[in-house]
């Protein structure tokens, strides 16, 4: 008697565990692939820098996947006379990658950065840059569901960008970022695709 | 999407300007340790000093990094050539140019040797250079000590390389500016002007 109440007792809760877990992984599986990236940046003409980004995958056909990201790069020194200047920036962007193997993927990438600049404690003015660039990635570990991986980016601002030391010199700001880092990816493709 | 295109290629003829003014932080030049963006409001005994006056570029003459003072000078004591200029004005780079009389033309670079801080001006100098030897820029010149009917330049240029200033001075200071233009793409007899 006491087995049969404990059993009818206990059944409702084994079947709300089981909604639960099914519903999450559901949730779960619903979300877009998620890319959390950060590399070093190297700019001729400033100190090395890091960089923090984060990418939703939006599309994905086949071997070809299309991904939307924002980052962020906090202020490194730039060379130039006189006291501690800095850059960084903040971006979005979008990328278009080619599965070329299953553990190398090459890419496109393009957006708009707000450089940002500063003279010592102080910001001092945003520019906002569109660029273009190319992309490559390779996993080293890769599982079902996640992955780790190097990642490269080389940019081109398509605005050249002349820096007025103190109104008596002009130093213009090298167009081309080189990006090397490592990745994380997170997620998967959708029911029915590779 | 063609306008877009179109926007961003004319805007890519247009740098984007960002201007940095002087040391933004002058009350620390007062020694010891001072947040003070302000000016102190009370004068202590140890501050009853004025504070350090802010350094200030003089106001060049000409555009900066103009020449402002030149000199190629040889030094026979040590059969040298040297060459000293200060340009108005932070430069970029600057070269020195002699010709003789019989139309041997010779470019040195200059170095930049000291520089003012708050960018009032720039002092650039090649050599000393060995004279009556093989030429070679910035080392040794073919030109010997006492030769006569030399003729000198200096040009300067900006940081991104732009032409600024041609100098010409000595005895033919006019084929000398031809032989120059003739040497340099950008460079125009009519840039150049008599020191």
């Amino acid at each position: 008697m006491i087995a049969l109440l404990t059993a009818a007792l206990a059944a409702p809760q084994v079947e709300g565990e089981i909604d639960y877990a099914t519903q999450l992984r559901s949730t779960w599986r619903s979300l877009p692939s998620t890319r959390f990236e950060m590399r070093g940046v190297s700019r001729p003409g400033k100190v090395l820098g890091s960089m923090f980004a984060v990418y939703l995958q939006a599309a994905r056909y086949q071997h070809l996947s299309l991904d939307v990201g924002i980052g962020g790069q906090p202020g490194s020194a730039l060379a130039v006379r006189g006291v501690l200047r800095r850059h960084g920036a903040v971006e979005g962007s979008v990328d278009l990658w080619l599965q070329v193997v299953p553990t190398l993927s090459l890419g496109a990438t393009a957006g708009t950065s707000a450089h940002l600049y500063y003279q010592q404690f102080w910001f001092m003015q945003a520019n906002a840059i569109p660029f273009v660039g190319g992309r490559v990635q390779a996993d080293l570990i890769r599982a079902r569901k996640w992955s780790v991986g190097l990642t490269g980016r080389v940019t081109c601002d398509l605005i050249p960008t002349d820096l007025y030391i103190e109104d008596a010199e002009i130093v213009r700001l090298a167009p081309v970022e080189v990006q090397v880092g490592v990745r994380a990816q997170f997620g998967r493709a959708k029911e029915g695709e590779p | 999407m063609r306008a877009i295109a179109i926007t961003v290629l004319l805007a890519g003829c247009q740098p984007a300007q960002v201007h940095f003014p002087p040391d933004l932080w002058v009350w620390d030049t007062g020694g010891g340790w001072d947040t003070g963006l302000e000016p102190p409001d009370t004068a202590s005994p140890t501050d009853t000093a004025e504070p350090p006056p802010v350094p200030t570029p003089p106001a060049p003459t000409g555009p900066l990094g103009s020449v402002d003072t030149a000199r190629y000078v040889c030094t026979p004591a040590n059969d040298a050539w040297l060459v000293e200029v200060t340009t108005a004005g932070w430069a970029g780079t600057a070269s020195a140019s002699v010709r003789t009389s019989t139309g041997d033309l010779e470019t040195h670079p200059l170095v930049l040797i000291d520089s003012d801080p708050s960018g009032g001006w720039d002092r650039y100098q090649a050599g000393p250079m060995a004279a009556g030897a093989t030429a070679e820029p910035g080392v040794s010149s073919a030109v010997a000590c006492g030769t006569d009917g030399l003729s000198f330049g200096v040009v300067t240029r900006g940081r991104v390389g732009q032409l600024v200033d041609c100098r010409v001075w000595g005895a033919d200071p006019t084929g000398l500016a031809d032989a120059m233009a003739a040497a340099v793409s950008d460079l125009t007899a009519a840039d150049c002007t008599p020191l």
